[in-house]
């Protein structure tokens, strides 16, 4: 019982350093999409590259491509999931990707793209905006006709024309697909 | 009395020398038998993939080459003329490789590939390597690992698996990234601005 009294300081410490983590990782552009399990004679994709992975792929680029080797050096995180569906799985995928739009609201990410076309791609495109020219965060969600659902969460300092660009680079389709522009200035 | 000593003396230098004509042929021994073995990522890497999720594969081919053979290569490249100047930039910029070719039976690979992927990333995780790229289609399949730790200026090393057709292909290697970023500036066609 005399630990109880000793322990609480520590606790509170340790819960206050991990509420501050989780709140700091909130208000970045990172979001966690979790792990997927590859579905059975479905096609399936994971691309996972953090900030020193990205400095690596933008010194190969940088030759190429000076522009979008700055645009990939200045990335903290790209992480892209594809997902093959089946009877056997799309109804959890599409759960859990209607499951990541609500929580992605609730965060006060803002929804910049929605396309519901009947029985073809359920899209929704969310940004966590620093100003109003560049975002902390991008997150693609994707349900698509060809039965694949897609995920794509950029992180770090990038401009809105921008991400169509890094769609063509990185060879994401619904990146590639964007043609986002900031807002103009009114006079 | 003093007769006896350069007989012993030079016996003591020939014991030496044997010594060390032993220790270096055990090295060399050694270093030859394990260009047939593959680096310790690659063959985790295959065990994960056929082993862990009772896969069977047939050994086709095995080799490493390390920094020892990459030097006889690069003094070999050095007195030759003849060798194309890519050749000579890949023998610089590269450290090692090591490369597995095994036969398989695709209609027996295992459905559950996310047991499969566990085993291979809890294998090369204790190793210090996290997964960076996966592409399953259909049933070819490719895996990416890189070291958790990447060293972005200096030493690259990736681990890779590839099933395709009937072959299942594990390769590990280290290059120098300057060095290969050089060779793709040079040999890589520049692309042009839309």
């Amino acid at each position: 019982m005399k630990s109880i009294p000793r322990l609480f300081p520590t606790g509170l410490v340790v819960a206050s350093v991990l509420t501050s983590s989780a709140l700091a990782a909130a208000s970045s552009g990172h979001v966690d999409f979790g792990s997927f399990e590859p579905p059975a004679d479905q096609q399936y994709v994971e691309v996972d590259l953090n900030k020193a992975r990205l400095k690596l792929a933008a010194t190969f680029t940088k030759h190429e491509d000076p522009e979008i080797a700055e645009i990939i050096s200045n990335l903290e995180h790209v992480r892209v999931n594809v997902i093959g569906m089946d009877d056997a799985n799309r109804a959890a995928a599409t759960n859990r990707i209607e499951a990541l739009r609500n929580q992605l609201d609730q965060q006060g990410w803002a929804r910049i793209v929605t396309v519901r076309e009947g029985a073809g791609a359920n899209v929704a495109v969310f940004i966590k905006q620093a100003d109003d020219e560049s975002i902390q965060g991008l997150v693609v969600t994707v349900i698509g006709a060809k039965g694949e659902a897609v995920l794509v969460n950029v992180v770090g300092d990038v401009h809105l024309e921008q991400i169509g660009r890094l769609g063509e680079r990185l060879n994401i389709d619904p990146l590639r697909e964007l043609n986002l522009k900031p807002a103009p200035v009114e006079s | 009395m003093s007769a006896t000593s350069p007989p012993t003396r030079r016996t003591r230098i020939l014991h030496w020398l044997l010594i060390m004509g032993a220790a270096t042929l055990l090295v060399l021994t050694i270093k030859f038998v394990r260009i047939f073995f593959l680096s310790p990522e690659a063959t985790d890497l295959h065990r994960a993939l056929s082993h862990g999720s009772a896969w069977p594969t047939t050994p086709e081919m095995k080799f490493s080459i390390g920094p020892g053979l990459l030097a006889m290569g690069r003094v070999a490249a050095w007195c030759t003329d003849d060798l194309p100047i890519e050749a000579r930039h890949a023998l610089r910029a590269i450290d090692g490789a090591s490369v597995g070719i095994y036969r398989l039976d695709r209609r027996l690979m295992p459905l559950d590939r996310g047991r499969m992927l566990a085993a291979a990333d809890t294998r090369l995780g204790a190793r210090g390597w996290v997964r960076v790229v996966t592409v399953m289609e259909n049933r070819d399949l490719v895996l990416v690992y890189l070291p958790r730790k990447t060293d972005v200026s200096g030493r690259l090393e990736v681990c890779i698996a590839v099933v395709g057709e009937d072959k299942l292909v594990v390769v590990s290697a280290a290059a120098q990234t300057a060095a290969l970023a050089k060779m793709v500036e040079t040999y890589l066609p520049r692309s042009r601005s839309i």
